[in-house]
């Protein structure tokens, strides 16, 4: 048999390295994917109906429990929506202080996925621990990075792993002096690791894999996004968080629990790519200097420089919230009092994996009468689709059946899917006729 | 500097016992696995858990043995919310780990047992995937195993919780009986004996 003519299917029962359970099938007939599904068989956890009836403190606390990576992220959607209805302004030192706890969450998520998810693919090992034994000093950098950004949760939310700090109006206590002193030291010796990460990451041999995709991402009008902005693309779209709906639909395929969902009928990104790539000019100007010399052109149209990506937004993690803790005053007031009160409320805020939205319906004593969650994984279903197809294409077809299988499963990771999020593994079929 | 302040109940003594279910003895519990019988290096003695539920159990050991342990400047005694967590520490290849945790079917509440890292139940292994949500603690445990860390030795306690310990159970306590035996097991473990 040609291999230009090639036909057969690939089915991928187990993709490590990627939480959640789901599967790869391809479909290959005549040297061409002719379908490509990527299966999500979690089933759905019914999350936002679990929400109904509950206070809005229940749901800042419950939410968190829908992800153990990015729990914060789920929690400041959500008390941004939840303030945005009870007409609450946070005080600068809040906003300040969730912007921190955030930073936090995006240094750990991304650490762990540059040192033991994505770079064991880049240089040719099957898994970190192997990887450890040849990239030691790699490692270490990255658990320690890992382990300041759970430090960082944690002092603010108690705990790093569905933390119990946050409350509509701030926090419930102001972390001392005495913590954030001896947690600034430990940001300054990892904001040296930050730079030689960036140069790391840039050096990996990261395939050339240019494709055409659009970026969405929020987009602050003086900062680099995290917690607040407007919903923006690189081909002009430009709305507040109240207006998602009427531009991004989410719908249901028959091959996964998680919904899919596109910009204006077209697959989209987001995430620490898409990011970068809306947001370059938000960077302070020594990092964009750091990045034109790491030799690595951003906007990037390859989405393997995710993990660039990720190790400039370790950098941004830890410069502002360095930053945003210089003058830190353990006195301020941790929150403001709320009233109880009806209505709608959006929340958007940028978790590690991209963009994370929330709307809410509150009835007159504040219980949650409708939710609606729109999480990043969901949103990249259909992008990793279409990657899959143009990637796996450009690699060659007529490789061998395990060649073929690391290849998507490397493509898949790259976008370090939380399938649980969306509704957690991945097998991979491939099926030649 | 305690994990979490709460004081401890008297246990059954019925949980008290000179050998565990398996028949071990606390010098057996202790065995300095990977390593020659003379301890060298630093110590590090982590609790694994949270302060809620049967997982407390091992932070609640770690505020033990760091009471029990005041003075001595050969072991760090710490709390963890995550296995992973320890890669926090200072460690070198000399130095040696002690991590006790909750366990679960093993015998009755307050059983200890000792594990060296091979000796992790099946399912405690298995579930090590190296996921994007962090590492568990046998994938934790291939990393030190990588990195060549803990050379001096690797033990891992575990503490049976009550069973049907939920969000509507009162949390489990460490109970004296099984405070003193894990004060006896993790000595011995330090000193080599």
């Amino acid at each position: 048999m040609s291999h230009t003519t090639r036909t057969g299917e690939i089915h991928v029962p187990i993709l490590a390295r990627v939480e959640g359970e789901g599967a790869l099938d391809i479909r290959i007939e005549a040297g061409r994917i002719e379908a490509l599904k990527l299966r999500i068989f979690e089933p759905p956890r019914l999350f936002e109906k679990l929400l109904e009836g509950r206070s809005t403190q229940d749901v800042i606390d419950s939410v968190a429990r829908i992800c153990g990576i990015c729990p914060v992220a789920y929690q400041m959607s959500a008390v941004a929506a939840i303030e945005s209805i009870l007409g609450v302004t946070p005080t600068p030192w809040v906003e300040a202080m969730r912007r921190v706890m955030y930073c936090g969450e995006w240094l750990q998520s991304h650490s762990l996925h540059i040192h033991l998810l994505a770079a064991p693919d880049f240089l040719g090992y099957d898994s970190a621990p192997a990887m450890a034994k040849d990239h030691p000093d790699e490692v270490r950098r990255g658990l320690r990075l890992q382990g300041l950004g759970n430090e960082i949760i944690r002092t603010f939310g108690g705990r790093s792993v569905h933390p119990v700090g946050l409350c509509p109006g701030g926090f419930f206590h102001a972390p001392d002096m005495a913590t954030m002193e001896t947690l600034r030291e430990r940001m300054s010796e990892g904001l040296d690791e930050a730079r030689e990460l960036i140069a790391w990451t840039a050096g990996l041999p990261i395939p050339e894999d240019d494709q055409d995709f659009v970026s969405v991402s929020l987009r602050h009008p003086r900062d680099y996004p995290i917690t607040a902005g407007r919903i923006v693309s690189d081909q002009g779209l430009d709305i507040d968080p109240a207006e998602f709906e009427q531009h991004f639909r989410e719908f249901q395929v028959p091959h996964s629990t998680a919904l899919h969902a596109q910009l204006d009928g077209h697959p989209y990104l987001v995430g620490p790519l898409a990011r970068l790539n809306n947001n370059l000019d938000r960077l302070p100007a020594d990092l964009r200097r750091l990045i034109d010399d790491c030799g690595v052109a951003f906007p990037s149209r390859n989405m393997f420089h995710s993990i660039v990506a990720r190790a400039v937004e370790i950098h941004v993690a830890l410069a502002e919230a360095l930053r945003l803790t210089e003058d830190y005053d353990p006195t301020a007031e941790p929150h403001v009092e709320v009233p109880t009160r009806a209505g709608v409320g959006f929340g958007c805020t940028e978790a590690p994996r991209g963009i994370l939205w929330h709307r809410y319906a509150l009835d007159d004593e504040a219980r949650v009468v409708e939710a609606r969650i729109v999480p990043p994984t969901s949103q990249n279903q259909a992008r990793m689709e279409e990657d899959l197809v143009t990637s796996l294409t450009r690699f060659g077809l007529a490789r061998d059946d395990d060649a073929l299988r690391l290849h998507g499963e490397m493509v898949i990771r790259n976008y370090d899917p939380c399938i649980s999020c969306a509704t957690h593994f991945l097998d991979f079929h491939v099926l030649r006729e | 500097m305690s994990c979490e302040n709460k004081p401890r109940e008297t246990e059954s003594p019925a949980t008290e016992s000179p050998k565990t279910e398996q028949g071990e003895t606390g010098a057996e519990m202790a065995r300095q696995d990977g390593a020659d019988d003379r301890p060298v290096g630093h110590a590090y003695l982590f609790g694994l858990g949270s302060p809620h539920g049967g997982d407390r159990l091992g932070w609640l050991a770690a505020d033990e043995l760091r009471e029990a342990l005041a003075g001595r400047d050969d072991v760090s005694v710490d709390c963890l919310a995550q296995p992973v967590d320890l890669f926090l520490h200072a460690a070198t290849a000399s130095d040696r780990l002690l991590l006790v945790d909750a366990m679960r079917g093993q015998g009755p509440p307050g059983t200890l047992r000792g594990f060296a890292p091979g000796e992790l139940p099946e399912t405690a292994a298995s579930l090590s995937s190296l996921s994007s949500h962090g590492l568990d603690l046998a994938g934790t445990l291939a990393l030190v195993d990588a990195l060549g860390l803990f050379q001096g030795g690797i033990r891992i306690i575990g503490i049976e919780m009550p069973a049907g310990t939920g969000p509507d159970t009162t949390p489990p306590r460490l109970g004296k009986a099984t405070a003193r035996r894990l004060r006896e097991v993790v000595l011995s473990w330090l000193d080599g004996r």
